[in-house]
């Protein structure tokens, strides 16, 4: 009787418990339902009353859920107060445009998926996406049949581009990053030694692979290379090895996690060695992570609002009005992109290749772009030559280093390495 | 018996011996003393780690796959006191306080023993629970506030609440399953450390995390000391590195003293020898083995925080890498062996840590004497990298091998079985 009891005490006490874990459970979120709706259904803009036109349909593909989600929700922002503002202005010719937005989630095969539907729906006239290399390198050939421009204002795999007419970019490939980056150690900051440590993936390997060739040429040595692995979180043998080298730099091919974790350990293993890093340590969550660690740290990236002109303040400003946060780079180039589009449809009318057309007429300095994020235009692959920007961290954030590369410093040796850049 | 532990002892002291000389050829006294000093705190976590699954294992047989769940989050109770929650809509104090009445609870209940009536023994453990959980949530940080209690008692309840989970995990998950057989309680563990990883996910999220650093004490932070100098190299060690050590053996001192000295040590060695006969003669062989599960948690809960503030990211899956690390030492020492388990955490430490030295072996004088007498050639070694990686990627599974050398050689561990200690 009383085993039983016990049983039935037992019972209810986790069952209390897990009620009031259920009743956590059900707590609505409020972000959840509206993102859902938003990535299934075309939203349109708020339209002045008096247009009874059809409208224009673009897409945006990203990854507006799961782990990159921080990034493709921006970029769907900057697309979306674009959209707006053109609008407001009455859209092109008396058509507003309507953006058809769909979630990637930054996984490649259901970005393939949505490309799919992107492309067979023969009113939308392009796309801007995807967010991640992968799911890039996944979608383009769907783009490329239906003869559609997909236009990536983030993905750098040098492969992107490659073996399609149609696809465009307006950030640099990983190898010209790693160049600059290399340019960068080497003239400004004036390093004889440096060391690296690597994630062992296509990023990791392609950026060390093209930073090594160019610090070659520049007369600085690779004291040590060290691949890691994903799950690897004690880097402290690692870090005492190359501290054995005493090197000027070390070089942090990955992304941000990693380097975090090395720039703490470093610091507490007593190794005062700046960091530089690409594009994948250019990430809040970096200094939120390494906190005083961070403190020092270079890093390469597409833009910084910075450096930017007044129309970059400008829409800086739209955008915190907006969104009440703080735009980040792909938010910029997406903007940019969105603009290139628009500007296609406005001078070739509104068709897939009328877009394709205006893009691939931009190919040299003189008929480039000027947008927020500098001058663009695009090579026969679709790439496009913007210098890198050098990022530092300061009191805690992001500040633009005090020496950048300057473009003929890029341009001129970069072009001795087109062979590998392309 | 005294023999072969004599024997195996002069044979691991040669080995590591030559080992020593080899890396001392190539690199000099300064970088191995420095490696050994970075292996020795890691060594030192990871065999107070080991004791747990040891300890656990010499008594029920059971290897607690949990453990290095109530490691990792024995570090999140400790957060959960200094760090606000992400948004005021959060979710996670709520969570945080049903785990805390659970926990608290279940081993109040486990702890009231068998002698007493049911009725009384939950209503006192609710009610325990109850106000456990409601001091627990008036203790949590506010949304945008600063943490409420210093961090040393955080740490202090941190240890707690592990000791806490340890015991309501065994009265939950295990003890209904002590007459099935081996396996059950096997895959149960399997299930227990899933659903905790994803406990944990939920209430804290995903990302990596460290303490703040405005809320940890300057005791812990890198301040470093130089022990000696050899040649042009400093022998340093952090502050926190050495207080990691002294901790650990304290720790490891008291429980040796516990285990050999006193009565409910020695029903814990009689429990570990023949369960059925020690109950026989009036040892209460369940308020043992939840003993045992508080003293493992309680360990591990000791010594998880010093992990993180050593600089290693705090995320849900953090408990895997560090409970397997500390798994193969409890097996390398011999599983149910508390000696046994300290020693293979050191060894499997030291082991881990020194694997990237190897980095750079073709820059030391060795490669260039395998390169003269012709058995390797710099390009086959190029080609040998560019296929297999480096070794610093190996980390784990240098260890691993090691691991199961030992076990190839002397299937029952290091210290296993030839003595009839186990506890």
């Amino acid at each position: 009787m009383m085993k039983r009891l016990a049983k039935v005490a037992w019972y209810s006490l986790v069952s209390c418990t897990l009620f009031l874990l259920g009743g956590c459970g059900q707590q609505p979120t409020e972000s959840g339902p509206q993102a859902e709706r938003g990535a299934k259904e075309p939203i349109s803009s708020p339209q002045p009353t008096q247009v009874v036109q059809k409208p224009i349909l673009l897409a945006v593909a990203g990854p507006f859920t799961g782990d990159s989600s921080e990034f493709g929700v921006q970029i769907k922002m900057s697309v979306e107060l674009a959209a707006e503002e053109l609008n407001a202005k009455g859209g092109i010719g008396g058509r507003p445009i309507q953006l058809m937005l769909e979630d990637d989630a930054g996984n490649p095969a259901e970005a393939y998926n949505v490309a799919t539907k992107i492309a067979s729906n023969p009113n939308v006239l392009a796309v801007i996406g995807h967010f991640n290399s992968s799911c890039s390198l996944a979608a383009k050939s769907a783009y490329t049949e239906a003869k559609m421009v997909m236009f990536s204002p983030a993905s750098t795999n040098v492969n992107v581009t490659k073996n399609s007419d149609y696809v465009f970019r307006n950030i640099f490939t990983d190898d010209f990053q790693g160049q600059s980056l290399a340019s960068y150690a080497g003239e400004i900051l004036g390093a004889k030694k440096v060391a690296i440590l690597f994630d062992n993936d296509d990023y990791g390997r392609g950026l060390k692979e093209s930073f090594k060739k160019k610090a070659e040429t520049l007369g600085v040595t690779i004291v040590s290379e060290t691949a890691y692995a994903k799950d690897t979180n004690d880097f402290r043998s690692q870090l005492t090895t190359l501290q054995g080298y005493q090197p000027d730099l070390l070089l942090v091919a990955g992304l941000y996690k990693h380097a975090a974790v090395i720039a703490k350990q470093a610091r507490e293993l007593g190794i005062k060695t700046p960091l530089i890093g690409g594009d994948g340590v250019f990430s809040e969550q970096f200094i939120t992570l390494a906190g005083q660690a961070a403190e020092g740290t270079y890093v390469s990236c597409p833009f910084l609002f910075e450096l930017g002109g007044e129309r970059a303040k400008k829409f800086a400003e739209q955008f915190r009005a907006k969104y009440n946060r703080e735009p980040d780079a792909w938010a910029a180039l997406s903007y940019d992109a969105f603009q290139l589009i628009i500007k296609g449809i406005e001078t070739n009318g509104p068709s897939r290749e009328g877009i394709h057309r205006y893009l691939k007429a931009i190919n040299s300095p003189a008929t480039a772009y000027d947008g927020l994020t500098g001058k663009t235009f695009f090579d026969e692959e679709g790439d496009c030559r913007k210098p890198v920007q050098v990022a530092v961290v300061k009191g805690g954030r992001f500040t633009a280093a005090e020496k950048q590369l300057s473009i003929e410093e890029e341009a001129s040796p970069a072009k001795g390495d087109d062979q590998t850049t392309k | 018996m005294k023999t072969t532990a004599w024997k195996s002892a002069a044979i691991w002291l040669l080995l590591f011996s030559a080992f020593t000389a080899f890396v001392v050829a190539n690199k000099g006294w300064g970088v191995f003393l420095n490696y050994l000093l970075l292996g020795i705190p890691q060594g030192a976590i990871i065999a107070a780690i080991a004791v747990g699954y040891s300890m656990v294992y010499g008594i029920i047989q059971l290897i607690n796959f949990a453990h290095g769940e109530v490691f990792m989050l024995s570090a999140y109770f400790l957060l959960m006191f200094l760090v606000p929650p992400e948004s005021p809509s959060s979710v996670a104090p709520r969570i945080i306080t049903a785990i805390v009445g659970l926990i608290v609870g279940g081993a109040t209940y486990t702890v009231l023993g068998e002698g007493r009536s049911a009725r009384l023994k939950f209503a006192v453990a609710g009610f325990v629970a109850v106000v456990a959980a409601a001091l627990n949530f008036l203790l949590l940080p506010q949304w945008g506030g600063a943490a409420k209690i210093p961090f040393f008692a955080a740490y202090a309840l941190a240890i707690l609440y592990a000791c806490c989970l340890g015991v309501t995990m065994d009265r939950l998950a295990y003890r209904p399953l002590r007459a099935s057989p081996r396996l059950i309680p096997l895959i149960t563990a399997i299930g227990l450390s899933l659903l905790l990883q994803n406990v944990a996910q939920v209430t804290w999220g995903s990302a990596s995390r460290f303490f703040p650093a405005n809320a940890t004490p300057t005791l812990f932070t890198g301040k470093r000391i130089v022990l000696a100098t050899i040649g042009n190299t400093n022998l340093e060690m952090s502050l926190l590195d050495a207080i990691i050590v002294v901790v650990a053996i304290a720790s490891m001192a008291v429980l040796q003293t516990f285990v050999l000295r006193t009565r409910t040590g020695k029903a814990m060695r009689a429990c570990a020898q023949d369960r059925m006969t020690a109950s026989l003669m009036g040892i209460r062989v369940d308020s043992v083995v939840a003993l045992a599960f508080a003293i493992g948690a309680g360990l591990a809960g000791l010594v998880a925080p010093l992990y993180v503030l050593r600089g290693t990211p705090l995320y849900p899956q953090m408990g895997y890498i560090v409970g397997i690390l500390a798994f193969a030492s409890a097996v390398l020492g011999g599983i149910g062996n508390l000696t046994g388990a300290m020693i293979g955490g050191m060894i499997i430490g030291i082991i881990y840590s020194f694997v990237p030295l190897f980095d750079a072996f073709d820059t030391s004088p060795v490669f260039a004497l395998f390169e003269k007498w012709g058995w390797l050639t710099r390009e086959g070694f190029q080609q040998f990298l560019a296929a297999f990686g480096r070794p610093s990627q190996y980390q784990l599974g240098v260890a691993y091998a090691f691991m199961i050398l030992v076990i190839i050689f002397k299937p029952t561990g290091l210290l296993g079985k030839a003595t009839a200690k186990r506890a």
